[in-house]
């Protein structure tokens, strides 16, 4: 039988070797071949047959194609050149391309920072993923914080915690002063909080002064910032330094035992750290021994390697039943506890009592899908342009393949020609970014730039080509696919499908657009609501002075009547807290004739006798404190939240009594009054339980003095205000803020996301326009002949103009009613935020729909106008 | 220096197709190479040094006769140039020279002759 070589081989011979080697080459294989099969098995000849061939694989040997390295750079600097002169060929079109895909790139990119600088908290914590809060559940309520006694119990009960400390944001202390007796320098410092001598072995902080491992030991220790370190020391060394620490309860001294950086995000914006063992807070500290109550600590344990977290969960409550369960059944509630990871905590975590307010992964998912949708809008944009233009090209691409063009190499071509714009988008972004970031972190209050982020160039390269590739993609394959002989024939280009995947993209584009635009309206009518809505009490013209030094304390009553004395000053009170801020104050509270396992829980806050007067809060019932009435330490004024879940009806609550009980004693307090619900939290939440004490028993500071005032001047009363304060509380800084400002911090979030969506929504609708705008104009120019014809033949111009506009106007009728549904489902997601809102209705959507056709008709006008008002003559005359 | 444009495998190839005559086609001096030297070789791999004398100028070439076990395919037939004979000549006559410059073996290996004598 007959052996041939391997027919493979032979293929694959053929493919690479130069066709004039061809021959000689295949006879010499062969002769080799048939030599073999003499002397050696079959399976053996053909085996050295294939070693033969890929031994030919040498570079005198290959084929010299197109694919060589100089031919192939002879081809792109070619493409280069081709694609520049189409650039400058129609500057019209590429300004729209580059230009819009830049304010898309630009667009993207800040809001990416964004998005990257919130997802970058806690993550620089050693064995991050190791470490986890724990925080309480109570009557389906959760905060973030436990009681004292849970972080060493933890540690003594579960061999698998490596570790545990606490953080103690002790209430009434937000702003300390803190004073270096030396220079005489103080300031008012935020964030300053308490924590156990093992902080530094769970929490990661980068000292650049002190050891980390003995900073905390020693009882009084303080550990500062380094912007705080900085203003009161510049770049010396302040280790063992002793500065002052002003409270609310008297000046104490700590040690300065070293300084952290802060250029790692975190969920604890410290500014000071200050041992937990001091002689401020820490009797009271060592005290608490409850396993129910005063859920304040913020406690964080370091589990040890491959522990299950999940496992670990859940022995929590049985561990909190078996050590804490008498004290749960005398405070007559069941309190569950769940963990947190440290590194979701910032984004994830949105419970009572957090730290600080932390960010939200929702508002980020929302930015994220906007970063990405503008990009898309934009390469949108350009394989719109690109493909509505190929009737120019495609004769171009029936000659290069008469020539001998390859489908690759046109492929090649267009993408080379659509990176070429994309780059020149880049250089551009880089010009608008450098130019917006400054805008940018005004708007969203924070300090970004391009340098935070090590790979952004990285990225931005990497953007830049998947941008090109993406944009030039359907070009590259819409063109390249063109049949020669049917493009230099005649008009056949605008194939059935093209133009279906162009209107597809137009509707994508506006569908986008008017969700956007739906969202912008919607978030601003509920900000307006915000605003709008009666709070039940006058948050106008209030002035609102802290009192949290010792100092201002034991002066707080003079201080009060001298500034009533001041006629620009209606009414003063003294109070523990103020609608807007956080309260986390409360008590247990039973209605007569039941127990206490039937209890409310009431929020408290302790006020002044003036209170319900200076805040203009309606009363209901009875009476609100004064000095008249002696005994009204243990009197309570309800809201009506209260008085309905105690039980009562509001108009005989009046006489009653209600219950607490305190370390095994039943406490009673009498009600004296009824309020009118007045939104002390913000809209997001119903109005809750509130009680308003003068007792000493909820011995809460009344670290506030609320003045109601009326003036239109302000920067003159607030210097009344201060020469006032400084004449009785010479050793005190003076601050204030007006209560309207400290209510709206709650809406932050919710006006930054109202911002950057009417910025962003703009910037969409521009691109879609740019697009829109090509786009018209693209088939003006085209249909220039029917338009010409028909003219002739006796149209008018509104019809010719109507002619040209209805395509593009059922385009955007039609994405309206995709996107409708759409918008729809986002802003009733968003509005579930608020215990408050306004009603999607019907002229959100008549409005969105509305402005987005009148922009398309705008847009599209004028092309249509102009190209109808054109005289036929000129564009019939050449042929 | 002539003679660095000769490397030692190029050096042998040529001889070999002075040696092969009218047979010197890249197989048969591969198949040559293998039997003189007991080295292998691929074709390709002879066959590119072929390409390279020949465009160095010490080799021509021309297509010959076919035969039948080549599938009626015909064969480059190389042979030497005058001026590859010389670059031979010259390549071995350098080498001889530097020999006769070598120091001669039996001074230096006198005393370990002498030792197993």
């Amino acid at each position: 039988m007959k052996q041939e070589s391997p027919k493979t081989a032979n293929r694959l011979l053929t493919r690479f070797l130069r066709s004039d080697l061809a021959e000689e080459v295949r006879g010499d294989l062969e002769e080799k071949f048939l030599l073999d099969l003499k002397t050696k098995s079959v399976f053996k000849a053909k085996l050295i047959y294939w070693y033969q061939v890929i031994n030919y694989i040498r570079p005198f040997a290959i084929r010299k194609s197109r694919l060589s390295y100089l031919n192939n750079y002879d081809m792109f600097q070619s493409y280069f050149k081709i694609g520049w002169r189409n650039l400058l060929h129609n500057k019209g079109f590429s300004f729209i391309n580059v230009f819009g895909l830049a304010i898309g790139m630009t667009a993207c990119v800040l809001i990416m920072l964004y998005v990257v600088d919130e997802m970058s908290y806690d993550k620089h914590h050693k064995d991050g993923n190791r470490i986890y809060r724990i925080a309480s559940e109570v009557k389906s309520e959760k905060f973030v914080a436990a009681s004292a006694p849970i972080a060493e119990g933890l540690k003594k009960d579960f061999p698998e915690v490596e570790q545990s400390t606490r953080l103690l944001r002790f209430p009434g202390t937000d702003k300390m002063v803190v004073k270096d007796e030396a220079t005489q320098k103080q300031f008012f410092e935020m964030n300053g909080f308490y924590v156990d001598s093992t902080f530094l072995q769970v929490l990661t902080y980068d000292l650049i002064f002190g050891d980390d491992k003995t900073a905390l030991n020693d009882p009084n220790s303080m550990l500062l910032s380094e912007e705080v370190a900085a203003k009161f020391f510049g770049n010396e060394n302040p280790v063992d330094h002793v500065m002052k620490i002003t409270l609310p309860f008297g000046d104490f001294n700590y040690t300065v035992k070293g300084v952290f950086r802060t250029n790692k995000k975190s969920h604890i914006p410290a500014n000071l750290l200050l041992s937990m063992n001091n002689s401020d807070v820490g009797g009271w500290v060592k005290n608490q021994h409850n396993w129910a109550t005063n859920n304040l600590f913020h406690t964080y344990v370091k589990l040890k390697i491959a522990t299950d977290p999940i496992y670990f969960e859940s022995k929590l409550t049985p561990f909190l039943e078996r050590n804490g369960g008498q004290d749960l059944k005398a405070a007559g509630f069941s309190k569950s506890l769940f963990i947190q990871p440290l590194p979701d905590i910032y984004l994830h975590s949105d419970y009572g009592f957090e730290v600080t307010p932390n960010g939200s992964i929702k508002y980020l998912y929302i930015f994220f899908s906007i970063a990405v949708f503008l990009l898309l809008i934009a390469c949108i944009n350009f394989m719109n342009l690109s493909t509505a233009r190929s009737e120019r090209r495609a004769k171009e691409v029936g000659l290069r393949k008469v020539i001998g063009a390859e489908k690759h190499a046109l492929i090649s071509q267009f993408l080379t020609e659509s990176i070429l714009m994309s780059v020149l988008a880049l250089l551009l972004a880089f010009l608008l970014i450098q130019l917006a970031i400054p805008i940018f972190n005004q708007l969203i209050n924070k300090q970004l730039s391009l340098i935070q982020l090590p790979n952004v160039y990285f990225w931005l390269v990497g953007l830049t080509i998947i941008t090109g590739l993406l944009a030039g993609l359907y070009p590259a394959f819409y063109l390249s696919s063109f049949k020669p002989v049917t493009v230099l024939k005649g008009k056949l280009v605008n194939t059935f499908s093209g133009v279906m995947i162009r209107k597809g993209l137009v509707v994508f584009q506006f569908t986008i657009s008017i969700v956007l635009i739906l969202g912008a309206i919607l978030i601003g009518d509920q900000m307006r609501f915000l605003a709008n809505t009666d709070l039940g009490f006058n948050k106008n013209q209030k002035i609102v002075l802290p009192i949290q030094t010792a100092e201002a304390n034991k002066n707080a009553e003079a201080l009060k009547a001298a500034l009533l004395a001041n006629s620009k000053v209606i009414a003063a009170t003294h109070a523990s807290s103020y609608p807007g801020i956080e309260n986390i104050n409360d008590m247990l509270f039973y209605a007569e004739g039941k127990s206490i396992n039937e209890t409310v829980d009431i929020i408290m806050c302790n006020a002044g006798n003036d209170y319900i007067e200076t805040l203009d809060i309606e009363l209901l019932q009875g009476r609100g404190f004064s000095k008249e009435f002696m005994g009204d330490s243990a009197a309570v004024v309800l809201n009506e939240a209260a008085i309905k879940q105690l039980g009562y009806a509001a108009a005989s609550a009046v006489g009653k009594n209600i219950y607490f009980e305190w370390q095994g004693k039943k406490v009673t307090m009498n009600i004296i009054g009824v309020v009118k619900n007045y939104h002390f939290q913000s809209l997001h939440q119903e109005v809750k339980p509130m009680a308003l004490s003068v007792s000493p028993f909820f011995g809460l500071p009344m670290s506030y003095l609320i003045l109601d005032t009326n003036t239109n001047d302000y920067a003159d009363l607030i210097a009344l205000l201060e020469k006032t304060w400084k004449k009785i509380n010479s050793g005190s800084p003076f601050a204030y803020s007006f209560l309207e400002k400290d209510f709206q911090k709650s809406y932050e979030k919710e006006e930054l996301t109202l911002t950057l969506i009417r910025y962003f929504t703009l910037i969409a609708i521009v691109i879609a326009c740019l697009g829109l705008f090509g786009l018209a104009s693209f088939t003006a120019e085209q249909r220039v002949k029917e338009i010409g014809i028909r003219k002739v033949l006796g149209s008018s111009v509104s019809q010719i103009v109507m002619l040209l506009s209805k395509d593009f106007l059922k385009l955007v009728v039609i994405s309206f009613i995709i996107a409708s549904p759409i918008g729809y489902y986002v802003m009733k997601q968003w509005l579930q935020g608020f215990a408050y809102h306004v009603n999607v209705s019907w002229w959100i959507f008549a409005l969105a729909g509305t402005s987005a056709l009148l922009i398309a008709l705008l847009t599209i006008g004028f092309q249509s106008v102009r190209a109808a008002f054109a005289n036929p003559v000129n564009s019939l005359k050449s042929e | 220096m002539i003679e660095t444009k000769l490397g030692e495998f190029e050096e042998v190839i040529l001889l070999l197709t002075g040696i092969l005559g009218e047979e010197a086609y890249a197989f048969r001096i591969a198949e040559e190479f293998e039997s003189q030297t007991g080295r292998s070789v691929s074709i390709g791999a002879v066959h590119s040094t072929l390409t390279r004398l020949e465009e160095k100028g010490f080799l021509k070439s021309e297509m010959g006769k076919s035969t039948a076990e080549r599938g009626g395919r015909r064969k480059r037939i190389y042979t030497i140039t005058a001026y590859g004979k010389k670059t031979l000549t010259a390549a071995r006559d350098f080498k001889q020279a530097l020999w006769n410059q070598f120091p001669g073996f039996a001074i230096r290996m006198d005393g370990i002759i002498g030792f197993t004598g």
